[in-house]
């Protein structure tokens, strides 16, 4: 037996070791009380940028807002389901079957390692590109000390060579936001793993997770992955430099975006007026049409217009 | 003989099954799965790949896995 195999084998015992005791019917319940406080804090937060009327904070805070209500959606599901009657999986995996899933991690993946001491045991994936995207190759990283089924599957899935989007540093894969991915449609399929001791399956249904995009429900999507096109310039613009039309909520980059010259709405090149008569740029509702000549005037050419007699234009 | 199924399209349940001497993983995965198409699974008999003709043996390990698992944006 190589020193890998018996490095493997004395972690396969522990893992199994750990269903042995894993305090799975204690009946303690932990309320969500932090992602709880966290929407609320959100919420004031959108309140404040709503006030100051600061939108790009504001739409950047609401997407958190409903990622954040996604979480508090899924932590409850995992309260409800573990207050419901314990039934412990009849079939956990032995230690040979364990074992077995250890040695043919390490045929699968570029990269297995294990450590003992933290209770984690990891593996590296192929570099994964998706929609030529280019994403890195990703650790998964199991935290075994506890896998009952009555908690949460406790798993990071951390970028190793990260590209993450531009809109949003902490998004490192479509589906993989702040190291924690969401597994849609894998939810149970991975629970159901780890509460038996399916460690090989676990580790290839996350990758294979990693390696299918949804594009109908990311964090952010692939065609934005680099930045949003300024739909003046046509220019990509990272988040922080991007502007949203307040009239169309197009993007619009640093160059492009222009202020009403009366009201100060930030307008995108489609949603401004030249008014015909002083030739200042308004927004469409600082345009009025005269109602004689039909020309769009802004209010105050508008007003000056109503003073002159109609002879004098 | 009985054998070892591994689900992972849905649920992901493990269970142990009865099949015939002989049995096929193509005809096991159509007992399992259906009229579904095998080229949107990968199929693993004892953690490898296999070939569709595998006559499969007592006490095998089967599993069944899609290609393709949707993640989304929680």
């Amino acid at each position: 037996m190589t020193r890998t195999q018996k490095t493997l084998l004395r972690t396969a015992i522990s893992i199994r070791h750990r269903f042995e005791v894993a305090p799975c019917a204690d009946g303690a319940v932990e309320l969500p009380d932090l992602t709880w406080r966290r929407c609320g804090t959100l919420l004031r937060h959108m309140r404040l940028a709503r006030q100051r009327g600061w939108q790009l904070a504001d739409g950047r805070l609401r997407l958190e807002l409903a990622a954040i209500l996604q979480r508090l959606k899924a932590e409850v599901s995992d309260i409800d389901r573990s207050l419901k009657p314990v039934q412990r999986e009849s079939r956990i995996a032995s230690v040979r079957e364990i074992y077995g899933d250890l040695l043919a991690l390490l045929a699968e993946f570029d990269d297995v390692w294990s450590d003992r001491r933290h209770k984690t045991l990891s593996v590296k994936t192929e570099p994964v590109e998706l929609e030529g995207v280019y994403l890195g190759p990703f650790e998964i990283r199991l935290d075994w000390s506890d896998l009952s089924q009555s908690q949460p599957p406790n798993y990071r899935v951390v970028a190793l060579d990260a590209n993450p989007a531009a809109a949003n540093s902490s998004v490192t894969h479509p589906h993989v936001q702040d190291d924690a991915v969401c597994e849609g449609e894998a939810r149970q399929t991975i629970r159901t793993a780890l509460s038996q001791g399916r460690l090989f399956d676990f580790f290839t249904i996350v990758a294979s997770l990693l390696r299918t995009y949804n594009a109908g429900s990311p964090f952010v999507a692939l065609s934005d992955w680099h930045g949003v096109e300024c739909s003046d310039c046509g220019a990509m613009v990272a988040d922080e430099e991007r502007w949203i039309c307040e009239k169309c909520e197009t993007t619009v980059c640093g160059d492009c975006y222009i202020n009403c010259a009366a009201c100060d709405t930030i307008c995108c090149s489609e949603c401004l007026m030249r008014c015909q008569r002083c030739d200042e740029i308004r927004c469409g509702d600082c345009m009025k049409r005269c109602l004689q000549c039909r020309a769009e005037l802004c209010q105050e050419c508008l007003d000056n217009t109503e003073l002159l007699p109609a002879g004098s234009r | 003989m009985q054998i070892l199924v591994i689900n992972n399209d849905g649920g992901g349940f493990a269970d142990y099954v009865d099949v015939a001497e002989g049995t096929t993983v193509t005809q096991l995965f159509q007992q399992q799965i259906g009229s579904a198409q095998p080229s949107r699974y990968l199929i693993r008999v004892n953690r490898q790949p296999c070939a569709a003709d595998q006559v499969l043996r007592e006490g095998d390990r089967i599993s069944i896995t899609p290609t393709k698992i949707e993640g989304a944006s929680c």
